[in-house]
């Protein structure tokens, strides 16, 4: 029997097409954007936990939190780091914004007059491009410990900063003039994504260059490699009183382990999300209540067929489950369309910003599963109203 | 099932009253009526004289305010809304005025409902819907939509679908009211070899001459149940009481006396 109504919930549903559809609309809608913003939060956070777990290995981030004591790290500061046991490699990073010039002549084939721009320049080392940008260089080369080692006038340019100074045209070899010195350009980064976006907007060049040449000030904080996750914790807490040797006090710095980071950051995310899933099921429940609403003026539009079918012995659970199915039907089909318009979202969405796109079968079948209840606890009232109606009015309202 | 002749539906001192909010209407007033089976019974009667009330009644879509009410050998007046859906899907074969057939269906689909309610297999159900609409005549029409026959054949779809469960008694409520004068004919022709293969018919209706196709006809006024000797006997062909109307007590004496 239950096979019976389901063929005739749909033979109902396909003579009001429009309406049914437009009743389904409201289930799309609350569906598609809990599965887009779960599925994107989820690609996000994963491209996120990615990257910062990026090389293997652990990294421990240094800073100086308060530079009124000490103004950073000097580059033999770094140096006493990297030679801890256990520390790999560390990737020290400076700031700040600089003038850019191209100066026409042999080495700047593209402009025939002086160009002048503002750029943020950052120094950093060859650990820089393994953490953040492995295998993302569009063209060239990037920076390596010979360059930081003698201090090379080399550069490598972000995406955006490319652009905007070349357009399409490839400038590896050409000069450009950072401040008042001429930097050979080397290498091109891609997009980045994730944590580390500074680098599509900034003028890459070693570190050692940027504290000294271009007087960028000290180091306030860097990323440590440790080599064995095992002595984690002992590497800390070397580092800790490392820092509070070269700070001269217990505070004014942090020593933080990445995994500590990581944790925060997926906590993070995940409150964003579930906020966000929060107000999308919002409006899952404005689809319930269209689905309602739609099935009491379908009742009231077929009370004489209601009545005739209680005449021709419909009980009245059969009648309540007659209803029931039809919106159960009208919320699963707005469920399934919903999780296809979810990911296509979440899919285009992530060829605009870049994240990796992943979809669990979970979230799919959660999703559906969670609008057949929508449509179950929604089509009680209406179905009830049906099963309750006297058959002799019934028959009569014509 | 009663063999033929036995009891097969008796009501005794059947009383309807609807409580209206300050007064109360007696619709129905202690309505004795015995129908057995294989007989094809008219109840005639004006509107407003109770006569749907009784329908209701008999078809189980309501239940009376007093009285005993036994279809079949089943006290009905003791009976849940869930027995009476099994009832009316076992017992009672409707008609309506209206013929009530769901347009979206096609006729097949339509003539099967009662099956799907009495919860018959797929394959049985369509064999013996096809054994009806063969004997109706819409054979052939099977796959169409209600909206495309005319009204007499809309009307057989909806004597099909009565039948499709072999009721105890077929209940037919004005079933010519929406027909012209031939096709009523035709269904009425088709009433007649239903009730002579055996089938207890009962109609109701307020056109005298279609109830004279009927074996029996009760009369119905104002909510009391009178046999066709009775009604003679007490109302003139208006319906009007003969005492009430001394004029007309004369004129029916003086044409009387003229024969």
């Amino acid at each position: 029997m239950i096979k019976d109504i389901i063929r005739m919930s749909f033979q109902n549903l396909k003579t009001n097409k429009i309406r049914t559809f437009l009743t389904t609309l409201g289930i799309i809608i609350g569906i598609a954007s809990i599965i887009a913003l779960i599925t994107i939060g989820q690609g996000v956070t994963s491209s996120v936990i990615e990257q910062l777990s990026g090389l293997g290995g652990n990294r421990v981030t240094v800073s100086i939190t308060n530079t009124q004591s000490i103004r950073g790290f000097t580059d033999s500061n770094l140096k006493e780091f990297l030679e801890l046991d256990n520390v790999e490699g560390i990737s020290p990073s400076l700031r700040s914004y600089k003038p850019v010039t191209l100066v026409p002549g042999e080495t700047n084939s593209l402009y025939n007059y002086v160009y002048t721009s503002s750029a943020s320049v950052m120094g950093v080392n060859n650990y820089y491009f393994s953490l953040f940008a492995d295998g993302n260089l569009k063209a060239g080369r990037a920076i390596n410990d010979d360059d930081v080692a003698f201090s090379a006038h080399v550069c490598v340019l972000g995406e955006s900063v490319w652009k905007n100074l070349y357009g399409n045209y490839n400038p590896i070899g050409e000069t450009i003039r950072i401040q008042n010195m001429d930097f050979v350009i080397i290498g091109i980064l891609n997009n980045l994504v994730g944590l580390e976006t500074r680098g599509n907007y900034s003028v890459i060049v070693p570190y050692t260059v940027a504290m000294t040449d271009l007087q960028m000030g000290l180091v306030t904080t860097f990323d440590a490699i440790v080599s064995d996750s095992e002595s984690m914790n002992i590497t800390v807490s070397q580092m800790s009183d490392l820092c509070a040797d070269i700070v001269g006090s217990t505070q004014g710095y942090a020593v933080q382990n990445q995994q500590e980071v990581m944790d925060i950051v997926v906590s993070i995310t995940d409150l964003i999300l579930g906020m966000l899933a929060g107000i999308a099921a919002i409006a899952l429940l404005v689809g319930g209540i269209g689905i309602m609403n739609m099935m009491l003026v379908s009742v009231s539009e077929r009370t004489t067929e209601i009545g005739l079918r209680k005449a021709l012995g419909a009980k009245p659970s059969v009648i309540m489950l007659q209803f029931l199915v039809e919106a159960v039907i009208i919320s699963i089909l707005g469920g399934i369309l919903g999780v296809a318009l979810g990911i296509t979202i979440a899919y285009v969405a992530s060829l605009l910003i870049g994240y990796k796109f992943t979809f669990q079968m979970t979230t799919v079948l959660l999703a559906v599963g969670f609008s057949a209840a929508v449509g179950l606890i929604f089509g009680i009232l209406p179905a009830r109203k049906a099963s309750r109606l006297n058959p002799i009015d019934a028959l009569r309202a014509q | 099932m009663a063999r033929k002749g036995e009891v097969l539906l008796s009501m005794k001192g059947i009383n309807k009253i609807y409580e209206m909010e300050e007064n109360s209407l007696h619709v129905l007033h202690d309505v004795d009526f015995e129908v057995r089976e294989g007989e094809f019974v008219s109840i005639l009667g004006p509107s407003g004289s109770g006569k749907s009330t009784l329908m209701n009644i008999i078809g189980c879509l309501d239940v009376a305010t007093s009285g005993t009410y036994i279809l079949n050998g089943k006290d009905i007046s003791k009976l849940k809304d869930k027995e009476l859906s099994k009832v009316r899907n076992k017992d009672i074969g409707f008609v309506f005025q209206q013929f009530q057939l769901l347009p979206r269906m096609s006729v097949i689909d339509n003539v099967v409902l009662p099956l799907i309610y009495a919860r018959v297999s797929g394959k049985e159900r369509k064999a013996r819907a096809m054994v009806l609409l063969n004997k109706v005549g819409l054979g052939d029409k099977v796959a169409n939509r209600p909206k495309q026959l005319s009204g007499g054949q809309q009307q057989r779809v909806a004597i099909a679908r009565a039948m499709v469960t072999d009721p105890s008694i077929l209940l037919a409520d004005e079933p010519t009211g929406a027909l012209d004068q031939a096709t009523g004919m035709q269904i009425m022709e088709l009433f007649k070899q239903l009730n002579d293969e055996g089938k207890t018919i009962i109609m109701i209706t307020h056109d005298s001459k279609l109830a004279k196709h009927a074996k029996r006809i009760v009369h119905i006024l104002d909510g009391r149940m009178y046999s066709e000797q009775e009604y003679n006997e007490i109302f003139d062909e208006e319906g009007v009481k003969w005492e009430d109307k001394p004029t007309l007590k004369e004129r029916r004496r003086r044409r009387l006396s003229n024969d």
